[in-house]
């Protein structure tokens, strides 16, 4: 757990801007948490929306792009992983809610963006691409999964 | 769990800030917080941190639990 005076915690205070007279007032700085959180989630859903619609409309020259787009993402969500994190916050919900709409929708746009991916590509690049986006699954849900271990270390705390 | 959501809860925040004859404004300023905080906390759109129910509380000279328990103040 980064303490609150570490380098961690500078440097997201800094890149968050989060010492700014904005904060100073609580219910202002709550609204503005909140509309983040919002920013945030819709950033991700227009990620996917726009890279599997580009490797549709724009073809085989929009995948670097994306892959960039989606790369930038994938570094957002590891920022917001660290952060809660080192707050020993888990951000989320029961495992009950895994099917949730969003994750439906998210799953969907994945699903259309890479088949956009492999109709756009030869075979061997293809199993490239699928062989890079299994990876990134994978590392996104070791990410998920260690939140979810964080959130849990709540209960192991010591009394004294 | 107990419910933390501020939407929709009542409070004692308006009725004492005007038997104080204070204005929004006036309560804002003394503790610390634009108007529209005060404005949301007395239409319960907003709940309070404890840290400012404590000011608001001490501002009326009363307690946390007069201001804000809604099963006391029924």
């Amino acid at each position: 757990m980064a303490t609150p005076n570490s380098t961690f915690d500078r440097t997201v205070r800094w890149i968050g801007n989060l010492d700014h007279p904005l904060y100073d007032d609580e219910r202002q700085r709550h609204i503005w948490y909140e509309a983040s959180a919002i920013a945030f989630q819709a950033s991700l859903f227009g990620v996917l929306a726009v890279a599997a619609g580009a490797v549709w409309i724009g073809g085989r020259e929009a995948i670097p792009y994306t892959v960039a787009f989606i790369t930038v993402s994938y570094i957002n969500l590891f920022i917001f992983s660290a952060y809660t994190r080192s707050k020993r916050t888990g951000y989320l919900p029961a495992r009950s809610d895994a099917l949730r709409p969003r994750t439906l929708i998210s799953l969907g746009l994945a699903v259309l963006y890479f088949a956009g991916v492999a109709r756009n590509l030869e075979w061997a690049a293809a199993w490239i691409v699928s062989f890079a986006a299994i990876l990134g699954f994978g590392v996104a849900a070791a990410v998920l999964a260690g939140n979810r271990r964080g959130r849990n270390l709540d209960g192991d705390e010591e009394l004294g | 769990m107990a419910r933390t959501k501020s939407t929709g809860r009542t409070n004692q925040v308006r009725p004492y800030r005007r038997r104080a004859e204070m204005t929004q404004a006036q309560l804002a300023g003394n503790v610390g917080v634009s108007r529209q905080t005060v404005v949301s906390i007395e239409a319960g759109d907003y709940a309070p941190s404890v840290y400012l129910a404590m000011r608001l509380a001490s501002i009326f000279d009363t307690t946390v639990e007069a201001l804000f328990d809604e099963e006391a103040n029924t």
